[in-house]
């Protein structure tokens, strides 16, 4: 609100100005309209800033929404759970609690539960689903936490479910293809299998979504046929409220609800868990972790809009100078010149932000319709996906879009109505010394140039980053005069590279990931450093090219750092994402150490495949298997830079045995830096009572888990690749002092060569069934592991693709801006002989070399960011570059900034010499 | 060509002394080497003299469009030397004209629109800025061309409206930088006689031309070379060099 009010406030004003000085409005209005296709291309160019920002709004908002619902909506009314680690105790603790004087007027209502994994097979369908939450509630106490919706339009409180018959969620009922009346054969984990009927099939409406997982909903009479006993493991209690207020009752009270607890006599230690609290928070947090990603990746494009913004207004400003020196002569003031083209802008930036509104809308549409394909949390929560966009994310884009283009319009004409009266109005270049600075000047350059030292002396990543430039820039500054131009820009160029590269070479992936504006400062200095080196050298093109033809390239430093700046930015990203892809990509033989499948069985520690399936194994690690679930903290997101708090998750448990430790034959991708080898690893994991691996959190990272004793903290000392193994490897002792039981197995299998491992795996599914053996490729998971990265990046081609459109734009403009601003030259050049051929192929080949110095700067600093980025994600692990498709990007920006010059060319070729001598605009 | 010895100055209105002006670069070049000028209200003067002899940079300088490293200048009893670029820039506005060789009429503009510029920056009304814009166009005989933009008038009319920019805010001094250096003598002629009958009229003017034409039109010529106004008789006049008249 506040950016939109600042919004309305500086146009306000400057419709103020425009209302008091007639003239300078007037002015504004008729340069804004008189090359429309000029105006046309130029709104177009600043679009990008809103459309960008209005896709990252829409798409942090939908995301956040969408999580958030499905949050609320998976827990019900359930606020508070009250478990013993999955223990079995007395189901009066239920009762209890309810009548518990300390929480009288408190609780909405409490119900004794049991919560399991296992498995479920419909045996009319022949169909099985490996993984399924049992969920069973006394249905006695269940009208509080609301009724059943059941899909044929009955509802049911579970009253009138007889023993034998069970409830089944829509996700379920989906996998299995199950109807009511349906007979299901369901196994929990560790506890032999009954049969039942499908009574129904609960609506993701109230209690049935409860879990958001594929459920089985079971009286706790059905259940305890399930568990062989009356005892429960869960008491969910429900407090009053609603929405927000709900949550911060349950947390209100959970103080009381374990202060009745500890009155209670019980053999187990029982917590007091506030789930649906600390889940909302842990998934609007999660979410709020991608809006910066976002954000951050549309900040790059839009300081490449900001490039080509700047390179306009020069071009813009280099056309009018004589008439801005007339206007100065008249006794407009230098503020008075700043207005008029602030005015001029106003009328361009409000023009594109609210056009830039359209692509905006539409590409955050696309971005919100694949988002459940890159983050998960949007696939487990089951949640449906929201597009949200809202009055004031839409009023936001065009405020900030508007705002940026003008704050960029406005410092660049503070450089370009900085002329000399006497030469400009004559159209002659600025005598030397007529733009030297003042003592003020010089005072604050090495003022700021202590703040930078400052900065880079005692600051932290970005801070340092920006400081140590500033340093450096500062004193490219104060040699002004004092070296040759070419000299000191060069210097500079190559000291910021230095200093930028080197740097980041020395930050921690954490800073790295925690600090966002240090990749996303880094992408854009070295790019403008690299781009000041290679233009102010690009003169030696001159040796092989004639002079007049490229000097209106090679003798103007600013313009190629600009445009080249611009392509560069994006093409870094690029190039930085392409190696980052090719580098994480799935190396399937060795990232799953030779295995060819993974066959999992949740209920039973030992099970034997056929003997046809067996003769086809040539190896196998069978390794004893849990599911953990139930509050988990961690220091790093397995999906984000920060760390999550307490938050309810489901986390696959694999104990390997001292013998197993003792000859390891898992892959490892990476491992603590303090380790020099993988056998360190291994017997650092024998050794070590905290240390686990992991298929999901990176090396380093701390995973507490809720244990028989409180929370158990472990300590991932080398990882997987992502997908293989996914959860926590540990040893034994390790997981022990966790309490779960391992009643499954998973068997990894190395096959017999020629033997096919996807017919294999089903195979092994058909044959175990209605056991509920899950059988996948590891190629499998590793597909499934990378995807969620790969598919993020499919989606950000949309805003590389809008990135790669303003740097060819750029390109076409000032292609452009080359017919007309130099209306003069061209015309002398075809005085003097000449040919249109020869104008063509100039006007060509300046395209192409500011296309070529932006592909040279982007791709340098995409491969630079990508080395240091892997080397630190995946320490050990081989950079690959896709060299083929750098080359089809690089050759399409050649073909598309040549196919966006050729117009502009021909115009230039065909300009006649006369007409364009002539003095008069 | 006849010379005339100063008369005591009644009332100058432009006084230059010792000015100097260097430009600065690889080399360094003194354009101006301690000029000495007066220009007495209602004067027309021409500066003639050959390419690089400062003429320009005299006009500049004295108009307050560029700065200068030394001397002083006074207009109409103002410092120049003493002023800020934000005061040099309010007093050119008020008290200054200019006409340019290219004309440098603002293309987006008509050419009764840019006529208005000067009164407008005064904060003149719109309304009575169009009407005193039209009556100056009328004067000079483009009544009918006020609605025209720059590119649709020839470039004696072109200039003709520069002239009635110049004029339109009745300035204390009128610059005019070869104001015929692109037109032809017909449009020479009618320009000259324009700027004449502005003068007959009591505006003061000071031009910079190569062309005889016009500088013998001038009430005084002031021949530069090398950045030193040549002085083969001079008067002294309130402790200025003040150089012989050469009038027609």
């Amino acid at each position: 609100m506040i950016l939109i009010a600042f919004f309305v406030l500086v146009y306000a004003a400057i419709g103020a100005i425009a209302w008091r000085r007639p003239l300078l409005a007037r002015l504004a209005v008729r340069e804004a309209v008189r090359r429309p296709w000029q105006s046309v291309l130029v709104v177009a160019g600043l679009t990008i800033g809103t459309s960008m920002i209005l896709m990252s709004s829409i798409m942090s908002d939908s995301v956040t929404t969408s999580l958030s619902l499905a949050t609320y909506q998976s827990w019900g009314r359930v606020d508070i759970l009250v478990s013993a680690n999955g223990r079995f105790f007395s189901p009066s603790i239920a009762s209890e609690l309810a009548n518990s004087s300390r929480l009288h007027d408190k609780l909405r209502g409490a119900q004794a539960g049991v919560e399991l994994f296992g498995v479920a097979a419909d045996l009319d369908r022949r169909l099985d689903n490996p993984s399924v939450r049992l969920i069973g509630f006394d249905a006695v106490s269940q009208a509080p936490f609301g009724a059943f919706t059941l899909a044929d339009g009955r509802t049911t409180n579970g009253l009138d479910v007889p023993p034998d018959s069970v409830l089944i969620s829509e996700t379920l009922a989906e996998s299995l293809q199950a109807k009511k009346g349906d007979a299901i054969r369901i196994a929990a984990n560790g506890f032999a299998p009954a049969d039942f009927e499908v009574f129904g099939i609960a609506t993701r409406h109230g209690p049935g979504d409860y879990g958001a997982q594929p459920a089985v909903f079971a009286t706790l009479p059905a259940m305890s046929r399930l568990t062989g006993t009356s005892q429960i493991n869960v008491v969910r209690l429900s407090a009053l409220g609603d929405g927000r207020q709900e949550l911060e009752n349950s947390q209100q009270i959970a103080p009381a609800v374990a202060a009745a607890l500890s009155e209670m006599p019980s053999d187990v230690h029982i917590q007091v868990v506030t789930a649906k609290a600390d889940d909302v928070n842990e998934i609007e947090k999660l979410a709020a972790q991608n809006a910066p990603i976002n954000f951050a990746l549309s900040s790059i494009i839009v300081l490449a809009g900001i490039a080509l913004v700047v390179n306009l207004a020069l071009a813009l400003a280099e056309e009018r100078r004589p008439h801005l020196a007339v206007l100065r002569a008249l006794g407009l003031t230098r503020a008075g010149l700043v207005m008029t083209t602030l005015l001029e802008g106003a009328v361009y930036s409000l023009a594109a932000a609210a056009i830039g509104a359209v692509p905006g809308l539409g590409a955050g549409w696309l971005m919100v319709a694949n988002s459940g394909r890159w983050i998960p949390e949007l696939h487990e929560k089951g949640a449906t996906i929201l597009l949200v966009i809202s009055t004031q994310a839409i009023l936001v884009s065009i405020a900030a879009g508007a705002l940026v283009t003008l704050l960029t319009l406005l410092v660049a004409s503070l450089r370009t109505t900085r002329l000399s009266i006497a030469s400009a109005v004559r159209s002659l270049p600025d005598l030397p010394g007529a733009r030297q600075s003042g003592n003020w000047v010089k005072i604050a350059i090495v003022a700021l140039g202590a703040v930078g030292l400052v900065a880079a002396a005692i600051g932290d990543g970005s801070v340092r980053l920006l400081g140590g430039v500033g340093v450096i820039a500062m004193c490219g500054l104060l040699l002004d005069g004092r070296l040759p131009d070419r000299v000191r820009a060069t210097l500079v160029g190559i000291a910021a590279v230095i200093w930028l590269f080197g740097v980041y070479a020395t930050l921690s992936w954490t800073l790295i990931q925690s600090d966002l504006l240090v990749t996303v400062g880094l992408l854009p200095l070295a790019t403008i450093a690299l781009s000041l080196v290679a233009a102010s050298n690009i003169r030696l093109v001159e040796r092989v090219v004639p002079r007049t033809l490229v000097a209106q390239l090679t003798r103007r430093t600013s313009r190629l750092v600009l445009a080249a700046t611009a392509l560069g930015l994006v093409l870094s990203l690029v190039t930085f994402i392409g190696v980052f892809l090719a580098s994480t990509m799935p190396d399937y033989g060795k990232d799953a150490g030779g295995y060819d499948v993974s066959v999992a069985t949740s209920g039973s520690t030992s099970f034997r495949l056929p003997p046809t399936l067996q003769s086809k194994i040539a190896d196998q690690l069978s390794i004893s298997t849990g599911t953990y679930f139930g509050p988990v903290r961690s220091t790093l997101s397995d999906r984000g830079p920060g760390p999550l708090d307490w938050h309810q998750q489901a986390v696959p448990l694999y104990a390997m045995t001292d013998d197993q430790l003792a000859r390891p034959k898992l892959p490892l991708s990476s491992y603590d830096a303090r380790f020099t080898n993988e056998a360190a690893v291994w017997a650092s994991l024998r050794n070590e009572p905290d240390a686990v691996l992991s298929g999901t959190y990176p090396a380093g990272t701390v995973v507490a888990l809720m244990g028989k004793n409180g929370p158990v903290p472990l300590r991932v000392i080398a990882r997987f690749s992502p997908g293989f193994l996914t959860g926590l490897v540990g040893s034994s002792r390790a997981l022990d002092a966790l309490g779960a039981d391992y009643p499954g197995t998973t068997l990894l299998l190395r096959l017999k060569p020629g033997v096919d491992p996807a017919g294999f795996a089903f195979d092994v599914r058909r044959s175990q069934y209605p056991t509920g053996v899950e059988a996948v490729t590891t190629r499998e998971l590793l597909d499934q592991g990378s995807a969620i990265f790969r598919n993020y990046i499919g989606e950000l081609e949309l805003v590389l693709i809008a990135g790669l459109g303003v740097g060819v734009l750029s390109l076409g403009v000032l292609a452009l801006r080359a017919v007309v601003e130099r209306r003069r030259s061209i015309g002398l050049l075809r005085a003097v002989g000449y040919q249109p051929r020869q104008l063509l192929t100039a006007v060509m080949g300046e395209s192409l070399l500011t296309a070529a110095t932006g592909v040279v700067v982007g791709v340098a600093v995409g491969l630079f960011v990508g080395f240091a980025v892997i080397s630190r994600y995946e320490p050990g692990h081989a950079v690959t570059i896709q060299l083929d498709a750098l080359a089809v990007a690089v050759a399409l920006i050649f073909v598309t900034a040549a196919l966006v010059t050729l117009p502009p060319a021909i115009a230039v070729a065909r300009t006649a010499p006369a007409e364009a001598l002539r003095l008069i605009d | 060509m006849r010379s005339i010895m100063r008369q005591p100055m009644r009332d100058t209105i432009v006084q230059a002394r010792r000015l100097r002006k260097v430009y600065h670069g690889a080399d360094e070049v003194e354009a101006l080497r301690g000029i000495d000028l007066v220009v007495e209200r209602g004067e027309m003067v021409a500066i003639v003299g050959p390419s690089g002899s400062g003429k320009t940079t005299l006009l500049n300088c004295l108009s307050g469009l560029d700065v200068f490293d030394g001397g002083q200048v006074v207009i109409d009893g103002q410092d120049l030397s003493s002023m800020s670029d934000r005061a040099r820039t309010s007093y050119r506005s008020r008290n200054m004209g200019f006409v340019f060789q290219a004309f440098n009429l603002l293309p987006v503009l008509s050419a009764q629109e840019n006529v208005e510029i000067p009164l407008l920056l005064q904060g003149v009304t719109g309304k009575e800025s169009r009407r005193r814009a039209l009556d100056m166009l009328e004067t000079l005989g483009l009544a009918h061309r006020a609605n025209h933009r720059p590119d649709q008038l020839s470039g004696g009319e072109q200039q003709r409206v520069a002239v009635a920019r110049a004029l339109i805010h009745e300035p204390a001094v009128v610059w005019a930088d070869e104001p015929t250096g692109n037109l032809d003598s017909e449009v020479t002629n009618v320009i000259v006689e324009l700027l004449v009958r502005m003068n007959n009229g009591g505006q003061t003017i000071v031009l910079v031309t190569h062309n005889p034409l016009v500088s013998d039109r001038a009430q005084r010529t002031v021949r530069m070379r090398d950045g030193r106004i040549e002085t083969p008789l001079a008067d002294v006049v309130e402790g200025a060099i003040h150089p012989i008249r050469q009038a027609t």
